[in-house]
């Protein structure tokens, strides 16, 4: 059975400035033991005080402002950040890749993004050839994969992204903002494939900003706002709730703190 | 206690070995590294290779009219050095620069951070090995017969690879954290170039100033692969160095990445 349990977790960004990251300055503060004016460290509590308990069958929503902090809970979920403080325990094979376009590579052909994206993901060689039918089969890219993904448009390269992004089936699915362009035809696809990813994982947490897509996907939201949670709740009243907070408030605060 | 045991202990350390064991992946990352550099060149990476010949060839010419050796001495000594120089600096001055040069991958994907380093010496090793060949080549030619003392090379060679890659591990480390680094061993790197045996021979030195090679790290790791291929066993005490500093490497690298390897993203 999968589960999620986060217990206070806190993510603290220090920001580091030129001349922090310096060795000389580094070196100049310990020589005279004295802590500098410019030595004040930049902190972002990018999340703060996040507790969740995820169980099978939750289709989790995260949604919020630009920089609420829904990107960096996805990366302490997946493994990728390990929170600065707080308690984090992980049950069921979690999928380790939030996002795929970063990774594909424009200069390479399809089909060597496709070999590359298969080494990352630990896909064993035996599950190639299946790979490779199955990113055809989904993407109608065709003889289109033997070209530079620079010469894609910005459909093709997303509909071979999306290809690959789903093309395992984790026990707990991660995803950042995964549908976004792409013309009706190829939504219809991606949602019938993407329905059929999401019967079979236990849970799954989607932040989005395209309020429709957590409507469909989801059966739970939660709503983060500077790093904390705001709200959770069901779905329709939460989004509701969330659009009219947009329409008041356009500019929140900068959650930054100097020590 | 065994192996298991500690690596459940300490989950860094099983992510620095897991690293390590995905060979295929920071093979491929490594050979695409070198790829993507020389796409739609017509030679390809041959152009490392080619340059590095054009300049030990044009080096050893001039190095041996200069100082009136013998040239089927000083060149096939110059190749093999400079060759072996260009693994190491490659090596030494892009890793500060690694996990930066990753970071895409870091912040998007659960990899074994070690992946990253294993893939930059890959890549350095590949141009190794070619160039290796074409020193190969080029001792044949003005002299012809490599010995069996050449086999050493398939025990010195890896052991420069368990040298370099903690090394590299740190200085990636160190790089992210203190982003003067890079600048700092690009300095130093062309210094050691030249304190650095490669162009001339530590017999060239009066005894009493050997001191100019008996410290120095890089020669005696030079060694490793120089003295095989110019038919001689390296010496005890370069062997020493190499293996005091792999143990050295490895124990600090160990220590370090526990320590610090959540803290490699937050640093970004």
């Amino acid at each position: 059975m999968a589960s999620i349990i986060l217990e206070q977790v806190a993510v603290e960004m220090p920001v580091y400035s030129g001349t922090q990251r310096s060795l000389r300055r580094a070196f100049l503060d310990r020589l005279s033991n004295r802590q500098s004016k410019t030595n004040k460290e930049l902190f972002v509590l990018a999340l703060d005080q996040i507790s969740l308990h995820l169980k099978p069958g939750d289709r989790v929503g995260l949604i919020g402002h630009n920089g609420a902090g829904k990107s960096t809970l996805l990366r302490v979920l997946g493994g990728i950040l390990a929170p600065t403080s707080g308690c984090i325990t992980i049950e069921g094979q979690i999928s380790s890749l939030l996002n795929m376009t970063s990774l594909l590579d424009p200069e390479m052909t399809g089909y060597e993004n496709i070999e590359t994206a298969r080494l990352l993901l630990g896909i064993p060689t035996t599950r190639r050839d299946a790979l490779l039918q199955d990113v055809l089969d989904f993407t109608e890219l065709g003889a289109y994969l033997e070209m530079p993904l620079r010469t894609y448009s910005a459909g093709m390269q997303l509909r071979l992204s999306f290809a690959l992004l789903t093309a395992q089936q984790p026990e707990i699915l991660l995803l950042d903002e995964v549908i976004g362009a792409g013309d009706a035809g190829f939504f219809k696809k991606a949602t019938q494939r993407f329905g059929q990813l999401c019967e079979q994982t236990q849970i799954l947490v989607l932040a989005s900003h395209v309020l429709p897509h957590i409507a469909l996907m989801c059966n739970k939201v939660i709503w983060l706002e500077q790093g904390r949670v705001r709200k959770t709740g069901a779905v329709e009243e939460l989004i509701k709730e969330y659009q009219q907070a947009v329409h008041e408030v356009s500019h929140p605060g900068c959650p930054v703190q100097i020590r | 206690m065994n192996f298991t045991l500690l690596t459940n202990r300490c989950p860094a350390l099983s992510e620095f070995f897991q690293g390590l064991w995905r060979v295929q992946l920071w093979l491929h990352l490594g050979w695409r590294d070198i790829g993507i550099r020389y796409k739609r060149t017509i030679l390809g990476p041959l152009w490392i290779t080619l340059s590095t010949v054009g300049t030990f060839v044009a080096l050893g010419m001039l190095y041996s009219a200069l100082l009136k050796n013998d040239i089927h001495q000083s060149l096939p000594h110059l190749a093999v050095g400079l060759v072996t120089w260009n693994l190491l600096s490659g090596i030494i001055s892009e890793a500060p620069h690694l996990f930066l040069q990753a970071r895409h991958i870091i912040t998007t994907l659960r990899l074994p951070l070690t992946v990253h380093v294993a893939r930059l010496l890959s890549k350095h090793f590949f141009f190794f090995f070619h160039n290796l060949a074409a020193a190969l080549l080029t001792l044949l030619i003005l002299d012809g017969r490599p010995g069996w003392i050449l086999l050493c090379l398939l025990l010195t060679i890896p052991l420069l690879f368990v040298i370099l890659f903690p090394l590299a591990l740190l200085l990636g480390m160190l790089g992210t954290r203190f982003r003067d680094l890079e600048p700092i061993i690009g300095i130093f790197m062309q210094l050691l170039f030249f304190l650095t045996p490669i162009l001339w021979s530590p017999a060239d030195l009066p005894l009493a100033r050997k001191y100019w090679v008996t410290f120095n790290p890089l020669y005696h790791l030079i060694e490793m692969v120089r003295a095989p291929m110019l038919g001689q066993l390296p010496e005890l005490f370069s062997l020493g160095m190499a293996l005091g500093s792999m143990v050295l490497l490895l124990l600090l690298a160990l220590w370090g990445f526990c320590r610090f390897k959540n803290r490699i993203i937050y640093w970004f």
